[in-house]
This record gives C-alpha cells, structure tokens and sequence, in this order.
C-alpha cells in the first residue's frame, strides 16, 4: 500500500511524451512496468491464465492506440488501470455465466512460494489443510462475488491500493468502494467460514 | 465490543488474510519477457493485417481528438444552424440564389385541354378522330360497351 502511497502522479509523463511522439522503446518501457501489476488485477478478476494473458495484449494495444487522447488529468498509473478495469469487466460480462473454476486454474506454482508457504505455516487451519484446496476454494469465493465487488477486493486486499485511488479509477466516491468492500467482506466471510481459526 | 460482534469483526478480518494469500499467485518465471515480445510480434502483425481504411479512420480519429472533438462539434453544430436560419429567413416566393447562373426564360401556362379531338366508337371500342389524322391509341384505353353491365345486370358468363 506504501509503494502506491509513495507514488508520484506524473511520474510516467517523460515516458508517456515520448510513446505519444512515436518512440516505441518508451511505450515497451511503460509495459515492462506495468505488466505485474496489470497482470494481478486481470487475473484475480478472471481466475483464468490464458484469459488473462489475452486481455493483458488487448489492454496494452488499446493503451497504445489511445495514448495521443491522453491529456495527463490524472496519472498514467490511474488511466491504464481504468482502461484494464473496463475492459476486463466487459469480458467477464461477456464470458459464459456458467463458466466454473478447475484444478487446472489454480495456479500451482504458489505451493512452492517461500513467503506464502511462511504466510500459511502461521495460521493453524491453514497448516492442516490443503493448500491446493485453499487456493481452489478462495478462488471459488472470489467467483462468487460479483464483477464490481471482485474488482474492489483485488485493487484493496491483493493490490493494497487505498480506497481514493480506487474511487478514482473506477470513477466512484470513496464511500461507495467502502461499502462495496463491507459487502464483498461479508461474503467472502461467509463462503471461507471453514478456514476460520 | 460485544462477543458475537467481536466473533464477526474477526470473521471479516479472517476472510482479508486469506484473500490476501492470493498476492503470491504469480505467472511463471519469465513470463513477463516473453510478454513483451508478445506485445510487439502483435502490433507488428496487426498492423499488417489492417486495411489502409480503417488506418486512415483511427488516424483521422486521432488528429480529431487532438484538434479538439468538443471544439470540432460545436462549430459543425453552429454551421448547420446557420444554413437552417438562411433557409428559413428568405422570402416567400422569392427563390433563393443557387449560386450559379441558372438558365433564365418564360414559362407558357398550358390549358388543360383535351389530348384530341374526336368521337369515341362505344362498339368498336375505337377513336374516331374528327379530322384526317389518324390517332393510333392502345386499344385497352377504351372497352367495348357492355349494355348488361351498363343496365347494372349481372355479367354472363360463357362457359
């Protein structure tokens, strides 16, 4: 949450002249930092890899066609995560309803994280269970928010971004991405009641 | 803090930490290189792909955009409400001037009078012109005269 704190609103702008006067080493400059970011906020909405990585081209190629309509009100940070956003709310509207999470969505690379087996090794329901098990089934509670409440659960508690940078670029008050984090809360509460100390 | 209030306020704490495990899910080693690469064999292809139209559209968008929508529609906007008002402000019955110069002559009114003169021959079902000429009309311009439909009876029909 610091790292984005911290962050300087025109921080980008020397990039951002340059992609907008053709210089392309600029612009892959600017995907180069912004990919991990991006590629989290996608994949936690979607739960999907192949997905994400699809959107992720789309988002960058819509960035860079829309670059010279960008006038620097608010930060390029806040611009392409409000494209990444909408776009990938378009998607998941358009993605079939009864699309289901499988173990082969669930990112099997994280049982082998240092910091996340620490993470999990200190909680004691966690220690007993299956880790696969747990990531299956916070993806499932995930699913089971909806569009708008999964985007403000992975900006605020995965991103650890603050709610007036959300607000922003979701276009919405801070008050309104409170109550839809209280609500997505109490959701996730409900459907993880089983990992509970 | 009540218990049953503290029990939830440390459900909904629960719930966070785990969600927040989710941060260590992360794409393979290197797959972010490989992204890049990606993004420009992409736009590379895409751009080949599209038509010159529909780059000259996005292009001409673009300069649009840059030049000012807002600025660009009003004065579109302020045009046509100009060319509206001048219509509407000229004249009755006063032609407005086309700009150009128009063949200028006068029109002759024509009598509506008949297209020939002569008889109709209700039997033959033919012209009778009055004079010498002679007047090739179609003949399904005039039917043969039926006395049983004329008198209003009902039509025979032949077997």
């Amino acid at each position: 949450m610091a790292d984005v704190k911290k962050r300087k609103p025109d921080e980008d702008r020397g990039l951002v002249e340059r992609a907008k006067d053709g210089d392309t080493a600029a612009f892959d400059e600017l995907v180069t930092k912004y990919s991990p970011k991006l590629y989290g906020l996608v994949y936690h909405m979607t739960s999907n890899h192949e997905d994400t990585n699809d959107l992720l081209q789309d988002i960058f190629a819509k960035a860079y066609r829309s670059l010279r309509r960008f006038r620097g009100r608010s930060a390029f940070y806040t611009w392409i995560y409000s494209i990444s956003v909408n776009m990938t709310l378009n998607f998941l509207k358009k993605r079939n309803r009864h699309w289901k999470i499988s173990l082969d969505d669930v990112d099997s690379a994280i049982e082998f994280d240092k910091e996340f087996i620490e993470q999990t090794s200190k909680t004691d329901p966690v220690r007993e269970s299956n880790i696969h098990e747990l990531q299956l089934r916070l993806n499932e509670a995930m699913m089971e928010l909806s569009d708008d409440h999964r985007a403000v659960v992975t900006m605020f508690d995965i991103q650890g971004m603050p709610h007036n940078e959300i607000a922003k670029i979701l276009k919405v008050s801070p008050g309104t991405v409170r109550s839809r984090l209280f609500y997505a809360h109490r959701q996730l509460q409900n459907h993880l009641e089983e990992f509970r100390r | 803090m009540s218990s049953p209030e503290r029990r939830t306020a440390d459900g909904l704490e629960r719930a966070q930490q785990l969600v927040r495990l989710k941060r260590y899910e992360q794409p393979d080693e290197g797959y972010f290189e490989g992204f890049l690469k990606e993004f420009q064999q992409r736009q590379r292809a895409d751009l080949m792909q599209r038509s010159s139209r529909s780059l000259f559209c996005e292009r001409l968008g673009t300069y649009l955009a840059d030049f000012g929508g807002r600025r660009m529609l009003l004065a579109g906007g302020a045009a046509c409400a100009l060319a509206l008002l001048f219509v509407r402000v000229a004249p009755e019955g006063q032609p407005v001037d086309a700009g150009f110069d128009a063949p200028r002559g006068e029109v002759t009114p024509v009598s509506a009078g008949p297209l020939f003169e002569g008889e109709i021959d209700l039997w033959e079902g033919m012209v009778v012109p009055a004079g010498d000429e002679e007047i090739d009309l179609p003949l399904f311009m005039v039917e043969p005269f039926d006395s049983r439909r004329a008198a209003g009876e009902p039509e025979i029909i032949e077997l």
